[in-house]
């Protein structure tokens, strides 16, 4: 999935995947709260406005 | 030497119903009101008319037959293969999509000019009752992809993927997507009546869903309106699957896939 | 077994994109687009690859129907009855109120010939130009 997220040029650092068992709450909030800070520190997603603006269907 | 291709798979199919070994045989037949490079997929039975049978342009045919199989579960059925749509079939066998016992193949070599329309790394199939091997060529998209930095990938793909008119064409194509429920109607990954789909998430989805089935049939490619090369993502990870897994799609049907098999390791 | 392709024209817009319905046993089963159609060169929309869908649906209307009374129920009836009908109260508004007080909807369904028909019928029969159709809505 990093692979993919590279071929569509978006940084794979943004994804995480790790494994913690049902009773490892501590480290479970522990991973989520560093993983939240890396992507707070890439910040947004820079995706420039679409070619195409995106149109709700209703709006025809 | 087109000629003694078509001619080559004309006798087999000739002998095969005249055997009586399938009850009919799935290839293409001309289609005249088209023009003359025009065709249609077709069920030649016993007795029919053979000089109308024709190699290209192909269509989704593992994804006819399964349909026809599944609805005569006793047929048995002969269909004419390219290298794509024998490997295609593989990988349909390996999830309870197609009994391979009830068909039998009649394997086509892809010509260059073939081989060059799809951009394909393996026109032929592993055995040829018809046509000549040419070797594969590498996607000239698939390499200009890589060179461009993560900023032009990403802008390449916005404007490819703005264009997408969100028909389901890739997915209806595609031989290997035959989920009951998909994904990618499901309103939390791809909101409904957002046109075109957010960047980028209908597309890497289907394109993370293609890994270890996806052969490059390109038949998705094909019949995209909107003419977005998507196989370049998809051959990209197939390439990627080889590598961190020696995985090829289609290969073999022994083969395992790899998310299959790491399950299995893992006690499930 | 039976397995054909029948080469058809999508009915849902005006475009005109050429595809087969597969029939499989008398049924239609699916829709294919036409490679090499000159028009939709191979590809369709959503609309089109689901078409065949609504051939054997059972919301199809497949009769015409009759309200034989305001706020009555619809009934089934022929053809006969039903253009009969349209007819008789066609030819009644226009003796009434005259021609103007009838408007004509033809349909991107249908062909370029039967949409020349319909408003041949409004202007040449009727005497009416309140032609109109559902793209230009």
């Amino acid at each position: 999935m990093r692979k993919l997220l590279s071929y569509a040029g978006i940084d794979p650092a943004r994804l995480l995947l790790d494994w913690v068992s049902g009773s490892e709450a501590n480290r479970f909030a522990e991973i989520v709260q560093e993983f939240t800070e890396v992507v707070r520190r890439l910040g947004p997603l820079e995706t420039k406005a679409a070619a195409v603006p995106g149109v709700k269907s209703d709006d025809r | 030497m087109i000629d003694d291709r078509l001619n080559a798979v004309r006798e087999i199919v000739s002998r095969l119903l005249a055997e009586g070994q399938v009850e009919g045989v799935l290839a293409l037949r001309a289609e005249p009101t088209l023009g003359d490079c025009a065709t249609t997929p077709h069920l030649f039975s016993p007795g029919d008319d053979l000089s109308v049978l024709r190699l290209w342009p192909k269509y989704p045919s593992p994804k006819i037959v399964d349909r026809l199989l599944d609805a005569h579960p006793d047929a048995r059925l002969g269909l004419v293969v390219r290298g794509c749509e024998e490997r295609g079939l593989i990988e349909m066998a390996k999830r309870n999509q197609v009994e391979l016992a009830r068909l039998e193949l009649i394997y086509v070599a892809c010509t260059a000019d073939e081989r060059d329309t799809c951009r394909c790394a393996w026109p032929y199939p592993s055995r040829i009752d018809a046509g000549e091997k040419v070797q594969g060529t590498a996607d000239a998209l698939v390499a200009e992809h890589k060179r461009r930095s993560a900023t032009d990938k990403t802008e390449f793909w916005q404007e490819q993927f703005a264009r997408c008119i969100k028909c389901y064409a890739c997915r209806t194509a595609c031989p290997q997507c035959f989920c009951e429920t998909c994904v990618l109607e499901d309103d939390l990954w791809v909101e409904t009546g957002v046109l075109a789909p957010p960047f980028p998430s209908y597309h890497l989805i289907r394109a993370y869903h293609t890994i270890s089935k996806c052969v490059g049939c390109m038949e998705c490619e094909q019949a995209c309106p909107a003419d977005i090369p998507l196989t370049v993502l998809y051959t990209l990870l197939r390439q990627d699957a080889e590598e961190l897994f020696e995985y090829v799609p289609g290969r073999s049907v022994d083969e395992l896939p790899p998310l299959v098999v790491e399950t299995m390791w893992q006690g499930h | 077994m039976e397995y054909k392709n029948v080469l058809t024209t999508c009915v849902y817009c005006g475009c005109g994109c050429g595809m087969y319905l597969q029939v499989l046993d008398g049924k239609v089963v699916g829709t294919l687009p036409a490679k090499g159609h000159a028009i939709s060169e191979g590809k369709l929309c959503i609309k089109g690859w689901n078409v065949h869908d609504f051939v054997h649906h059972s919301d199809r209307l497949i009769t015409p129907q009759i309200r034989d009374q305001k706020g009555g129920p619809l009934r089934e009836a022929t053809w006969e009855e039903a253009l009969d009908l349209v007819a008789r109260r066609l030819g009644d508004v226009v003796a009434q109120h005259g021609p103007d007080a009838t408007g004509f909807l033809a349909s991107a369904k249908c062909t370029n010939e039967e949409n020349y028909l319909l408003q041949k019928l409004a202007r040449a029969l009727v005497g009416t130009n309140n032609v109109d159709h559902c793209a230009r809505l």
